[in-house]
């Protein structure tokens, strides 16, 4: 993925974003100033915090007319990614870009602090890589961060999934104790209708530092990830997350099901509940086989393949055997990818047949692999 | 021409930076203020003698940049002077 970071004169978070994005998720990225007119049809578009044109007349309210808000507009208007933070967000409600308003905090007070915040769905393209309910820990610092909206424009963003983050509290309740700013229903973040804008008054480019460790960075870099098949990252937590939310999945599937069934059926529904949780699928792909001089184009059809890079074998039979764990293994040495998963649905508790096959490459152990092509 | 412009919250905003100071003029003895609102005022000097026109592109000027119209109201006065 691409991406751009704009510049305002005042703005102060676009280094920080430089850098999550270039060094932390290892992306190409370039700054723009305000006064480009230039944004190419492939970049993601981040507007970063701070306080540009000093907070003068409103928060964001003259850098919306800056020449670069007009190729922003017009990218937004063709479906590009736009990732408004803080100032931002600000800059893309004043725009109009993104609906409703961010004043100053309720109790006045700039709040520079840690909060938590609940992912609302993952059906977002921003959110895809999190589960809806989940709890991050992200930083904010702003002193108009107050989203406020009449009450229509609010009864529109909760009818088409908008709101995409809330303050909560450390058990994920949206409570008032919880809600730094007086921000209404303790929104944090929205996308637009169109699903291509976000804004976000949190800072998910402040935990991503060099020094941060996958583990520490990569939950709110997140947000950043708006498409995976062009997320190119091989790092074992993104490996780690797609087989998480597969292993879910699969655990969904047998508990709705029960055991008994043709293996077919455990496909589909399982195929049906990894597209919902927003990863890509390929089903009964043909994976070719060489022998010799001999090309056979269809060695053998993979059950279904998760994000290019997890192979799911799936059985519905009395018991699992060696055979069928090796039979993996020469899947994974055909796709060349690393991990696979072997699931018998065929049982009573599916941790039972659930196996997880692990191919590892001797001349480089730990980088994950994806299928080519 | 000079002109005016009025920017103040909509009614039915909540004007925190309002209630503090009304707290805080309680403190100095006026009991009997029971609502504060805060805005801005925006003076313009401007160059010509359309008044017509004017009022025409400050209105313009006034909703997309002087105010935000979620949140803000505003009145304009302009005259030859």
């Amino acid at each position: 993925m691409k991406f751009v970071v704009l510049q305002f004169p005042g703005s102060n978070c676009d280094m920080d974003c430089y850098r999550a994005v270039g060094e932390v998720l290892g992306q190409p990225v370039r700054f723009a100033w305000h006064k480009d007119t230039r944004i190419e049809p492939d970049e993601t578009i981040l507007v970063p915090g701070g306080f540009s044109y000093g907070d003068y007349l409103r928060c964001g309210a003259i850098a919306r007319f800056s020449p670069i808000m007009h190729s922003v507009r017009q990218a937004a208007e063709r479906g590009q990614k736009v990732i408004g933070i803080c100032n931002g967000f600000q800059i893309l409600c004043e725009a109009g870009l993104l609906p409703g308003a961010l004043v100053r905090n309720r109790q006045r007070h700039f709040l520079c602090q840690h909060v938590h915040l609940r992912v609302e769905t993952n059906s977002s393209p921003f959110t895809r890589l999190y589960q809806a309910g989940q709890i991050l820990n992200i930083p904010i610092a702003h002193g108009e961060g107050c989203y406020i909206a009449q009450p229509d424009v609010l009864a529109e963003l909760k009818a088409h999934q908008q709101i995409l983050f809330r303050y909560v509290d450390a058990h994920g309740e949206p409570s008032d104790a919880a809600n730094p700013n007086g921000a209404m229903e303790n929104i944090a973040g929205i996308r637009n209708r169109a699903g291509n804008v976000l804004g976000m008054m949190p800072h998910p480019n402040a935990p991503a530092k060099p020094s941060s460790t996958p583990a520490t960075a990569w939950p709110s870099s997140k947000v950043c990830f708006i498409n995976r098949h062009d997320a190119m990252i091989a790092k074992k937590t993104e490996l780690e997350d797609i087989g998480r939310l597969t292993f879910e999945s699969c655990l969904l599937v047998h508990r709705t099901l029960g055991p008994g069934l043709l293996e077919s059926v455990y496909e589909k529904a399982l195929a049906f509940e990894l597209a919902e949780r927003g990863l890509q699928i390929l089903c009964q792909k043909d994976i070719p086989v060489s022998y010799r001089s001999v090309r056979l184009d269809c060695g053998f059809r993979a059950d279904i393949i998760v994000e290019k890079c997890l192979l799911l074998e799936l059985k519905a039979v009395d018991a699992l055997t060696s055979t069928h764990k090796a039979q993996v293994l020469t899947y994974l040495k055909l796709t060349g990818l690393t991990l696979g998963f072997l699931v018998n649905f065929n049982v009573n508790l599916l941790k039972n047949g659930f196996h997880r096959v692990v191919l590892n490459h001797p001349e480089s152990p730990s980088r994950s692999s994806r299928l080519r092509g | 021409m000079k002109a005016t412009v009025t920017v103040t919250p909509k009614k039915s905003i909540l004007d925190p930076q309002g209630d503090a100071v009304r707290k805080a003029i309680h403190n100095l003895g006026m009991d009997c203020v029971q609502g504060v609102r805060i805005g801005k005022i925006i003076e313009l000097d401007i160059a010509g003698t359309d008044l017509e026109k004017t009022r025409a592109k400050l209105e313009e000027i006034a909703q997309s940049l002087l105010s935000n119209p979620v949140i803000e109201d505003y009145k304009i006065s302009l005259s030859q002077e």
